[in-house]
């Protein structure tokens, strides 16, 4: 580690000063910039996120889905161990956004020690080779490869290469998922700073998946892979036949269980770390964010803490801290009823927001948003790879985004008849309609893409006064 | 009234949403009454010619398409030929299009062999075509069907057909084959091939209706017009396409 009070240059200067400036700037007219300053900031001194980040304890998050909520996880068992953690906003994972979220939390950056200071930052997945040799990390966490805006990142294998190629710009511990093979792959000639996490094998159910299968060939060889069990979607015990290729022994698994106390919201985990004298140490503890992919994520975030040498028995009491990222599995109340909002950006992230759905014992009425902006990806066919036709929620859906009539067409196939459809360009009057279908004690649930998330939650934040989604620590 | 249909390898093919041109052709049988069969042949699995009514080819990323060539050509690639040349009635997407040719050229000059049914070749250039694509079919007004295909393309690969091969349509937005001769898929005998996903039957029920009464016709049905579907749904999601910038 270097010394904390490094000088920076006039340029280093200059930029962080205007980019500040045009945050203020956008401030005043009540926007959220998370991009523009940092834009700038790179143009008058390119090696900015270098500079800021050398010498700091730097843990990024990346892969397709999960990222957000590892985040926010991490940061708030990072922040439980005594640091002080920075962070970048949802969305900002790009570039220009890590500059904008460092430049503002400069001050915190220059007068802290590098031993009480943690950077946990979001890393989109296309730019993270890009990124990662610059941000100087000391942790990498990969989550999953699943299929996600296939327009703009090319093919999974692809993705997973660009990934590869970032984390050997590092010197950095690696945290994987081991029951997603194309993650688990990146331990190949990385062995060495490779760390595991999965579920347990005892809990994944036997049998055939008949879920989306997005990589069910070897990445080595091209061997068909043989599952002996699966969590959902691709993840599970999978073994390739040709070349021996096969899921590691996680360093820490999980067993997740519905809580006790019956909520939704909560889940039981039951923690093992396997250390490499092969003993087991299991903890229980929960989880206030409910699925098992986010059993995956805090498993992964708490693998990912316990790389920084904290005792697992504190991560595991810190854990329960832990909530849910802005916008997924987001629920208030209002009257009498509840909301939530479940962000979902692609087919298995779909499956597992309406498994949940159908599994709530609140559930009132429900509402799909479908935007196919840039940062959704134009590409909206993914739809046809939800499994709508086991998971359709029984009476009135809502339908809005600009592409609502995709994803009633879908809904049609699926076995909606068109009567139960209620589909609107407002998405405002289509939630009010939506709320006031639902009965008193129930939970309206809404599944928004991306950018339709966040139009949806600019509105309701304004009614309801949730807080902004920028100034959301 | 019953259906066969072939799934070519869809455990290996399966990117962009292309099963739902299945549960599109399914569905569309379902609610006339006819009785449908979807069957999913992959690697190791004979296919026979003359034990499908219809057959759907989808496609892949380079990493499966790769693992699948052998198999294709080796126990399948005769049989497929004999399907085509039988008038089965066949739809290939993208990936699936492009292996019907004589071969695909990579941006190294390295060639992958096709099938070599239909007289066409693809070469790969840098830049892919992505967007929404929509085209006018002259075979499809030729059949008294709504001519516009819609549906989202993205494709590396620029098809060039052999002259007197007929196109399944001339592009109005979008790339379509190549990005420069306006032309959008093939259509040879019962066989079609496309670039639009998205899915392509959903949003093109016409299609799909052309491709169900083709294959009873085949049969030796004796069939009228099929009965009409409420297709509202699908022709807003039509006009969204047409419409948007």
């Amino acid at each position: 580690m270097s010394k904390t009070g490094r000088s920076f240059s006039l340029r280093s200067y200059a930029a962080i000063t205007t980019a500040r400036l045009i945050k203020i700037g956008l401030r005043l007219f009540g926007r959220g910039g998370t991009a523009l300053p940092g834009k700038t900031a790179l143009k008058i001194q390119p090696r900015m996120l270098s500079l800021l980040t050398e010498g700091r304890r730097v843990f990024l998050v990346t892969g397709t889905n999960g990222k957000t909520t590892t985040v926010r996880i991490l940061c708030t068992l990072l922040g439980e161990l005594g640091y002080t953690v920075i962070t970048n906003p949802s969305g900002a994972n790009l570039d220009s956004g890590l500059t904008t979220t460092l430049i503002d939390n400069f001050k915190v950056l220059k007068n802290s020690s590098p031993d009480t200071l943690a950077l946990v930052l979001e890393i989109d997945e296309a730019y993270f080779a890009k990124l990662a040799g610059s941000l100087n990390p000391s942790v990498c966490v990969v989550t999953n490869f699943f299929r996600d805006q296939l327009d703009r990142y090319g093919e999974l294998q692809h993705t997973r290469d660009l990934i590869a190629r970032g984390l050997d710009q590092t010197q950095a511990q690696l945290v994987l998922c081991a029951d997603d093979s194309l993650c688990a792959s990146l331990a190949h000639d990385r062995q060495q700073r490779s760390h595991f996490f999965g579920m347990s094998r005892s809990a994944m159910k036997t049998g055939l998946s008949g879920g989306v299968l997005e990589s069910g060939f070897c990445t080595f060889c091209g061997g068909r892979y043989k599952y002996e069990a699966m969590a959902y979607g691709h993840l599970g015990q999978f073994s390739c036949p040709d070349c021996g290729f096969a899921r590691p022994q996680p360093d820490l698994e999980f067993e997740a269980s519905p809580d006790r106390e019956g909520l939704v919201q909560a889940q039981s985990l039951k923690l093992s770390r396997h250390d490499a004298a092969g003993r087991v140490l299991t903890i229980n503890t929960r989880l206030s964010v409910p699925g098992i992919h986010n059993a995956y994520n805090a498993t992964g975030a708490l693998l990912a803490a316990y790389l920084t040498g904290a005792s697992l028995e504190k991560l595991a009491d810190a854990l329960p801290l832990a909530s849910a990222a802005f916008g997924r599995m987001e629920r208030f109340t209002v009257g009498s009823k509840e909301v939530c909002l479940i962000l979902v950006k692609n087919p298995v992230g779909m499956d597992r927001a309406l498994d949940f759905v159908m599994q709530a014992q609140d559930f009132g009425s429900g509402m799909l948003l479908l935007n196919a902006n840039d940062p959704d990806g134009r590409d909206i066919s993914w739809i046809w790879d939800v499994d709508f036709e086991t998971r359709l929620p029984e009476g009135v859906l809502g339908v809005s985004g600009v592409r609502r009539a995709d994803m009633a067409l879908r809904l049609q196939y699926a076995g909606k008849d068109k009567q139960d459809l209620d589909i609107d360009q407002d998405y405002m009057k289509l939630y009010d309609r939506c709320l006031e279908r639902c009965p008193d004690q129930k939970c309206l649930y809404i599944l928004p893409n991306y950018t339709s998330m966040l139009d949806l939650r600019a509105e309701l934040a304004a009614r309801y006064g949730l807080r902004d989604f920028w100034s959301q620590d | 009234m019953k259906l066969k249909i072939c799934h070519l390898y869809p455990d290996l093919l399966n990117l962009y949403g292309d099963r739902g041109n299945l549960i599109t052709l399914e569905r569309r049988c379902y609610w006339r009454g006819i009785e449908c069969e979807i069957e999913p042949i992959s690697i190791g699995q004979s296919f026979r010619h003359d034990a499908y009514d219809i057959v759907f080819m989808g496609g892949g990323q380079d990493h499966e398409q790769n693992l699948l060539f052998n198999d294709l050509f080796e126990h399948k690639g005769p049989q497929l030929r004999q399907a085509v040349e039988s008038d089965v009635v066949f739809l290939c997407v993208c990936g699936g299009y492009q292996l019907l040719g004589h071969y695909y050229e990579e941006q190294n000059g390295e060639r992958a062999e096709g099938l070599g049914i239909i007289d066409f070749h693809t070469k790969a250039e840098p830049g892919r075509i992505i967007g929404d694509i929509v085209a006018e079919s002259d075979f499809l007004r030729s059949q008294q069907l709504d001519p516009i295909l819609v549906g989202f393309e993205n494709h590396a690969g620029r098809t060039w057909l052999g002259s007197g091969v007929q196109p399944l349509a001339r592009v109005v937005k979008g790339g379509g084959n190549n990005g420069s001769d306006s032309t959008e898929g093939v259509i040879y005998r019962h066989t079609i091939g496309t670039y639009m996903h998205g899915s392509f039957l959903p949003k093109n029920p016409a299609m799909a209706d052309w491709m169900i009464s083709t294959a009873l016709q085949r049969q030796g049905q004796n069939l009228q017009k099929l009965p009409e579907i409420d297709d509202e749904l699908a022709e807003n999601a039509r006009k969204y396409i047409q419409t948007c910038k």
